[in-house]
């Protein structure tokens, strides 16, 4: 503390995507200005500013995925490019007036509890500081995962992932092989197919896919939706409320998503002719198991002559030539990997130093497990935004970071409540309680048994990032902080009085 | 004192008569009808009871205790024999100043006491925390069904499934100014359902609603209305005494989830019982666990000086004492 200067302040986040954003956006409504957002690049916007590759948009209709409290008239579409919502970012930013809390090439390095003191120091980029909180808002899709290939190193060519987009290198007249056919994937294939000279599709497992209505937002529209303001909420309405009647299918009756599978055969059938391929690009697992995806554009863009699909996942690279498991081969001048991000092993999880001195990392080694999606036993006054099972397999994820930040809300408000330097801390049984409650219900639903292996399951095949319930309800559930879920931390007493330990005991 | 008291007159419900009775002034003026309850040199336990109730809601506990310990039981403003303040004094400020107030009334200089709150009680105990008279007097506090916030939102009188609805409900429910009317049969059902366990026998609920019939609308919907929206956790925060929690597992006016929240944010918390089957009136539904909690905390935590457990029982209850203050 002596010769550095010490900055302390009420909250630290981490993260300025929707999160981090939707986080400093609550905590300046609720009076509380003494915080930071702390962001490792040099501009906001998180995932959307990350992912810029070509054709890039949100699967989700922008007038839904985008904050009830920042409604947006003009969105261009209904399913937006990336360009706009990290737009519509930037001015979030601007509107809330975020731009003085935001602390930008401030990378966390690491963060520790401090017991004594109770609260959190704070190694960064850009210097060291202490926090009363830490919201951790890194979100899921952040980290690129690039798979351990053998031979990698070895390819004389351009190796890229799909949220590392190099806009410099010119893909046109290559040959290009796109490895992973996940969300990412199938907004790229058909983005580079008409530019590139040879694209090479490795699909270890072929997604569902369904027909994308997207469509331009006319003038009218936009024009109606500014002047009546109840219109654009009535769309927004209509399209959450669509979602939340289509959950109970995913979390309970995985047999009525059937009918769904024929369309999305039939939106294949449509465009490939060729039954080889079509044999090739069928499931064999439940719709709905992995992200449904929807594209108009994918499979036309694979029955095109230049496009190879590779049955098979990448094995190894033999110099230019890749290897797939199948034994195929085929010559590359450029990668991509489509490969998707650390989720169920959260990066930041590395960084944080608990109570007990041990690493979310190394508590979480048996997959992630925390109170209501947002605080972990022995982890005091730290809250993550998108936490364990928050995650959503057919709706907006906005909708449950504002419900995440509804609790943040309130947590801020209990510990202003209870006062003095305090600090609450989920008591372990609550987590457990929880989380035995939520794999119960995940036996039934379609991530569990619909017979595939997706980036919802982690390592031990725990389903430990999905919701399995409807917003409306985790809303419900995250409205307020339990008291009886935490313990109330203060500092230690300096000398005397030892506390006694007091059981708590329950008597007949 | 003008008002009749009305509550039953015989039987365990009864309330045992006291020892002295005496006036108390609060901060702000308003007058606190009190009574000391068994021997003088015995330890103390002061008990303050909850809405639209009185001192008569304490008369099983003060018969159990009263036989060895020095028992202070008072009306809170407006009920019972305390009459009702202005429009101003109903706040939560108001019940800690009242509490204060008695303690240091009731008490000799430098005696000490354990503090029991039912209810109301309770929360007054919550709203004093941070008073240096509490902290002084205070060797140990019993939080006996109560809550410090949310009540309209918590409680299960109306169980309806969106915590709004229940909100919404549970306001008017506290703010009603409607009469209760006389003590009839269907007024006794509703009582017991809102307040006490399926176990409850008849002469429990009829010393319950005489009790509550008798608090007048105004006052009830007043109180009521500081009820609604009640925020004293962070007095639970700073409660340093060592503190015991207890609740009834049926109770539907203040649920367990509050006497578990309460447990978990006080400094020195001495267990939390919970009573399985009771509703919110536990001192009348169970007066053995509420007293047998109160002896335990005055055992383990009240040392009398110059005395031991065993205190001379040497004045019988009700020998009047020259310190008493006409109360008429």
């Amino acid at each position: 503390m002596a010769e550095r200067e010490h900055k302390h302040v009420r909250v630290a986040v981490i993260g300025s995507g929707f999160g981090g954003l939707g986080a400093a956006v609550r905590l300046r409504r609720q009076g509380i200005t003494d915080f930071v957002v702390l962001e490792r690049a040099d501009s906001v916007g998180g995932t959307w500013r990350d992912n810029s590759y070509p054709g890039c948009a949100c699967d989700v209709p922008s007038h839904l995925y985008s904050f009830s409290f920042a409604p947006n008239p003009q969105w261009p579409r209904n399913f937006s490019g990336q360009p706009h919502i990290r737009a519509y970012l930037e001015r979030v930013t601007d509107t809330f007036g975020l731009r003085p809390h935001l602390r930008f090439n401030s990378e966390v390095h690491s963060l520790r509890w401090n017991g004594e003191e109770l609260h959190w120091e704070v190694e960064t980029a850009s210097g060291p500081l202490t926090a009363d909180v830490v919201v951790s808002a890194t979100g899921p899709l952040s980290d690129p995962k690039v798979p351990d290939i053998p031979g990698l190193d070895s390819f004389p060519g351009k190796v890229s992932h799909s949220a590392r987009w190099d806009h410099d290198y010119d893909l046109r007249g290559k040959r290009v092989a796109m490895i992973g056919t996940g969300a990412s994937a199938i907004q790229i294939v058909p983005a580079i197919q008409p530019d590139v000279e040879r694209l090479t599709l490795f699909q270890r497992t072929p997604p569902w896919v369904l027909p994308r209505a997207d469509r331009k937002i006319s003038a009218a529209e936009k024009w109606l939706h500014t002047k009546l303001p109840v219109t654009r909420a009535a769309r927004r309405g209509l399209l959450w409320g669509i979602r939340e009647l289509q959950v109970s299918a995913f979390t309970k009756r995985p047999n009525e998503l059937g009918p769904i599978e024929y369309l999305a055969k039939n939106h294949m059938k449509k465009a490939v002719k060729d039954p080889a391929l079509r044999a090739a690009l069928t499931p064999d697992y439940r719709i709905g198991c992995k992200r449904i995806l929807l594209s108009n554009t994918y499979y036309p863009a694979l029955a095109q002559p230049n496009v190879d699909v590779v049955a098979a996942g990448l094995k190894e690279v033999r110099g230019s030539t890749l290897v797939g498991s199948d034994g195929s081969e085929a010559e590359a001048d450029a990668i991509v990997f489509g490969t998707g991000f650390h989720v169920t092993d959260m990066p930041i999880a590395q960084r944080v130093t608990g109570a007990d001195g041990t690493t979310l990392a190394e508590e979480w080694k048996d997959g992630m497990e925390s109170l209501r999606g947002a605080t972990a036993a022995g982890f005091p006054n730290f809250l993550t935004i998108i936490g364990p099972n928050t995650g959503l397999g057919n709706s907006s994820m906005i909708l449950m970071i504002e419900a995440q930040l509804n609790y943040l809300g309130d947590f801020m408000r209990q510990l202003d409540i209870l006062g003095g330097k305090i600090a609450l801390s989920a008591r372990p049984s609550a987590v457990k309680e929880w989380n035995r409650k939520l794999q119960q219900r995940m036996e039934r639903t379609v991530w569990n048994t619909g017979g595939c292996d997706s980036w919802y399951l982690d390592a031990n095949g725990r389903n430990t990032t999905v919701w399995p319930g409807t917003t409306s309800e985790f809303k419900k559930v995250t409205r307020q902080v339990d008291l009886a879920e935490y313990e109330v931390l203060r500092p230690p007493r300096k000398p005397v009085t030892a506390p006694v330990a007091a059981p708590a005991e329950v008597a007949a | 004192m003008s008002r009749r008291p009305a509550h039953v007159t015989s039987g365990p419900y009864a309330p045992p008569v006291p020892r002295t009775t005496l006036t108390v002034t609060s901060a702000d003026g308003a007058r606190l009808y009190a009574e000391i309850h068994g021997p003088e040199h015995a330890p103390a336990v002061v008990l303050a009871h909850g809405w639209t109730c009185s001192t008569a809601f304490w008369a099983p506990v003060v018969r159990d205790l009263a036989a060895d310990h020095k028992v202070v039981v008072y009306d809170q403003r407006g009920h019972g024999r305390s009459p009702a303040p202005g429009p101003a004094g109903h706040s939560t400020h108001a019940l800690a100043d009242d509490l204060v107030a008695v303690l240091e009334a009731a008490l000799e200089p430098g005696e000490r006491a354990v503090v029991g709150g039912h209810s109301m009680g309770g929360m007054t105990i919550m709203a004093a925390a941070e008073r240096p008279q509490l902290r002084e007097r205070a060797a140990a506090a019993l939080l006996c069904s109560t809550g410090s916030a949310d009540l309209p939102a918590e409680s299960r009188v109306f169980a309806l499934r969106s915590p709004q609805g229940r909100r919404l409900a549970h306001r008017l429910m506290l703010r009603s100014r409607a009469p209760l009317g006389p003590v009839s049969p269907l007024a006794k059902r509703a009582l017991k359902y809102a307040t006490m366990g399926a176990g409850s026998t008849a002469e429990q609920i009829e010393a319950c609603a005489r009790i509550v019939h008798a608090c007048p609308a105004g006052v009830r919907a007043r109180w009521g209305n500081v009820l609604a929206g009640l925020e004293l956790t962070g007095g639970v925060s700073k409660l340093e005494m060592p503190t015991a929690v207890i609740a009834g597992t049926a109770d539907r006016l203040t649920p367990l989830v509050h006497a578990r929240r309460m447990a978990s944010v006080l400094p020195d918390c001495r267990g939390l019982t919970e009573l399985p089957g009771l509703g919110h009136m536990t001192p009348i539904e169970d007066p053995g666990a509420v007293s047998g909690r109160l002896r335990a905390l005055v055992q383990d935590h009240l040392r009398v000086p110059g005395t031991d457990a065993a205190a001379a029982p040497a004045e019988a209850p009700g020998g009047k004492r020259q310190k008493k203050e006409k109360t008429a």
